[in-house]
């Protein structure tokens, strides 16, 4: 009897321990190795990754970094989806299980959460021993990433991708015109019936961008977005919206391609590149589609040599340069591990790796000279070429629309209204009182 | 006062059930730890939270019944409840009744049953993800196989089911309906454990087909469609992927549903807020579970 008790009781003091203690082992995967070799090792999670469009110049990157750096420090790259990405930043901090150095993060959570609750490493004095990376960083950026103690925790960008539209210029022979020199309305009218490759479901990327152009060719409609930067945009009945809606709204009953309502991102790509249609905006990013090694995704006739890039009229590029950078130090990072962090920020912001990144993803370093090699290799870029043209020291920046309104209004509630905007259920009026609902019950206490 | 006496050499019944509880005490503890921690806490959490401004890290801030003052006064969320009702109707009569009608059509045994009933499983080995994926296509208005069969008795036919009133209703709805396999395994189980003797007393009888379902077997499958209508219906509660993968709550807010609405909260760094509209999710799911216990019996014996 008694080896039976001892046994049962064996047995359920194993079934407490296994159930109770076996999460207590986990450290997130995010430590750092020392190891044997004295070479510090550290764990970034990255969406930019695997498939991911981010990952066919960050991926390379990585391993430049890793191979200049053999035997001192060593970057692991571990693949989180971009969807899921910021959440589980969220879930990582919220179990003191950062990584060392963090790719961004949802810019409200930084703002809000780990900058003021000292979740992050201040790199002030380590750009003020790095001048030659403090020149090269946007003083706009620098001033938004500043804390009101002097502090900085992200990383200031170097670099701008103003965001303006591609077109077919088989479809659309226009190329021989300075299409962001004219007026929104000039633009409209030379559109003609060409089809813009719209998309409303998701979060309406490329309705957005449109939508964001619109805004800004108002009348205090740069103003206006760039005061959401601070204080998200809630009125939505604000004369430049409504305005600029009557405008997308026109744009979606007439010029959308016939897939638009109900797009997801691919689905307007896909429009475009099987010639559906001529005009769609996003990032010079998109640039990579064009070339010919990714002319599996092109049909009915799509060439990716014709298509031809602009910002938009009233020369707006979308970008926001007031924001934070790519990377941040989490202030749990041991002292190795800044180390290396700091070692690979100090990597990417070497004029050869800006230049490399302009020239694989598109953008403008304004602080940055040049090389000769460099510019002769953007112009074969055509795209890439057209944008930086257009880039110029008149150039107005405007935020996206999605940056500077409430997430949920801009991840969920503009795709759900914008097909009752396209199919005339709402007048533009209606829609923006319809986003301005949800826009205070979003932010309401 | 007479008190009564245990006889030498034996052993009290409540001696044996105090030694046996110690160790069935320390068998359920894990349980009891594990329900406590993963289930208990978080309900309380969600509940205690739920009257709080809480951003989701700092500290929550108790401000009363604010979020469900701002709850009840949000247009979304008193269209999301009507759509939360009109498809727990559709679930309970129509969902729950195609399932049991299948159910019943597989009891008869016919030649094929077997792989109708293996055929019937696939779409539920399906994620409801990949279903709504699925279905954009099937109801898309270009290259969608609805609109194609019907553009041929009506070429202007021109609808987008999902992005249009009062379509996108249906539309959602059709992404759910016809899957009710869990209910025909749960009512076939039922069917099948019949006693084949009370089927061949009341042939004998001389009940014919009908009154063989009527009176025997739908009564007997009682407990079953209940607990298929539950099931049913607290999946209309959290229905999450059918509506966000396709219409988002739109066109307007006519999809609009309760796990959206928590969903946005939570991106707006609302938790207090969310977990406002989980804990009325959590009410809903008991009370419907209360009035289906009451509705079908559930607690009184088949036999």
């Amino acid at each position: 009897m008694k080896k039976k008790q001892l046994l049962a009781a064996l047995m359920a003091g194993l079934m407490l321990v296994s159930t109770g203690c076996s999460a207590s082992s986990d450290d997130g995967g995010n430590s750092s190795d020392g190891g044997d070799s004295g070479e510090i090792t550290i764990t970034i999670p990255s969406y930019k990754t695997g498939e991911n469009v981010g990952a066919v110049f960050f991926e390379p990157q990585v391993e430049r970094f890793n191979e200049q750096y053999e035997g001192q420090y060593q970057i692991e790259l571990e693949n989180v989806t971009e969807d899921v990405f910021n959440d589980q930043m969220k879930q990582l901090a919220q179990q003191n299980a950062l990584p060392p150095l963090v790719q961004g993060g949802d810019k409200e959570w930084l703002r809000t959460v780990v900058f003021p609750n000292g979740m992050a490493y201040d790199i002030s004095g380590w750009l003020e021993e790095h001048p030659e990376i403090r020149e090269l960083m946007l003083d706009d950026a620098v001033e938004y990433c500043t804390e009101d103690d002097g502090a900085i925790y992200s990383v200031p960008l170097a670099t701008v991708r103003p965001t303006g539209f591609f077109y077919n210029s088989a479809m659309w022979d226009v190329a021989d015109q300075d299409l962001s020199a004219l007026t929104m309305d000039e633009f409209i009218d030379l559109m003609g019936d060409q089809k813009i490759a719209f998309s409303t479901a998701e979060n309406a990327w490329v309705s957005a961008l449109f939508l964001t152009a619109l805004i800004a060719d108002e009348e205090g409609g740069v103003e206006l977005l760039n005061s959401g930067i601070e204080e998200k945009i809630t009125d939505f009945t604000q004369p430049q919206i409504v305005s600029a809606v009557e405008k997308l709204q026109s744009l979606l009953q007439n010029n959308a391609s016939a897939n638009s309502i109900g797009a997801a991102y691919p689905d307007a790509a896909n429009a475009f590149m099987s010639d559906q249609a001529s005009i769609i905006a996003n990032g010079p990013w998109m640039s990579t589609d064009f070339e010919e090694t990714n002319s599996e995704n092109w049909s009915n006739g799509f060439d990716g040599a014709d298509v031809r890039a602009s910002l938009f009229p009233n020369q707006v590029g979308i970008a926001q340069t007031q924001s934070y950078g790519e990377w941040w130090i989490s202030a749990d990072a041991s002292e190795e591990e800044v180390e290396c962090a700091l070692a690979f920020i100090e990597f990417i912001y070497t004029p050869e790796e800006l230049e490399a990144y302009l020239l694989a993803e598109g953008g403008d370093a304004p602080n940055l000279e040049y090389s000769e090699e460099f510019v002769a290799q953007q112009g074969e870029t055509q795209v890439l070429a057209d944008l930086a043209a257009d880039t110029t020291e008149d150039t107005v920046y405007a935020p996206c629309i999605l940056d500077v309104i409430p997430s949920s209004v801009a991840n969920s509630d503009l795709s759900r209204l914008l097909p009752s905007l396209a199919d005339g259920t709402f007048t533009a009026e209606e829609f923006c009182e319809q986003l301005t609902t949800a826009a205070s019950e979003a932010t309401a206490e | 006062m007479k008190k009564k006496g245990i006889k030498p050499g034996r052993i009290s019944k409540n001696h044996w059930e105090r030694k046996n509880y110690k160790w069935i005490y320390l068998f359920l503890l894990p349980t009891i730890i594990i329900f406590l921690m993963f289930y208990m806490m978080p309900i309380l959490q969600v509940f205690v939270t739920s009257f709080t401004q809480w951003d989701g890290f700092n500290e929550p801030v108790f401000n009363g019944l604010r979020n469900y003052k701002n709850l009840f006064t949000s247009s979304a969320f008193l269209i999301s409840l009507k759509n939360l009702f009109l498809w727990a109707l559709i679930a309970m009569f129509l969902h729950v009744g195609f399932g049991t009608l299948i159910a019943f059509v597989l009891y008869q045994r016919r030649r094929g049953w077997k792989v109708t009933r293996a055929v019937f499983m696939i779409p539920n080995v399906i994620s409801a993800a990949a279903w709504a994926m699925i279905y954009r296509f099937f109801f898309n208005n270009n290259f969608g196989i609805l609109n194609s069969i019907i553009r041929k008795f009506n070429p202007d036919f021109d609808v987008q089911w999902f992005y249009q009133s009062p379509w996108a209703f249906w539309a959602v709805t059709l992404t759910w309906l016809f899957y009710a396999v869990i209910v025909t395994l749960l009512v076939f189980g039922d069917l099948m454990s019949i006693p084949q003797e009370l089927n061949e007393a009341a042939i004998i009888d001389g009940a014919g087909g009908w009154q063989l379902i009527r009176h025997i077997q739908l009564p007997l499958c009682r407990s079953a469609i209940a607990t298929g209508v539950i099931c049913s219906l607290t999946s209309r509660i959290t229905m999450y992927e059918q509506i966000s993968l396709t219409t988002a709550g739109g066109p307007g807010n006519d999809t609009m549903s309760l796990p959206i609405l928590l969903v946005n909260a939570v991106t707006d760094y609302r938790y207090g807020y969310a977990n406002a509209i989980g804990v009325l999710m959590f009410v809903i799911g008991l009370v419907m579970m209360g009035i289906i216990n009451k509705a079908f019996r559930m607690n009184d014996s088949d036999y």
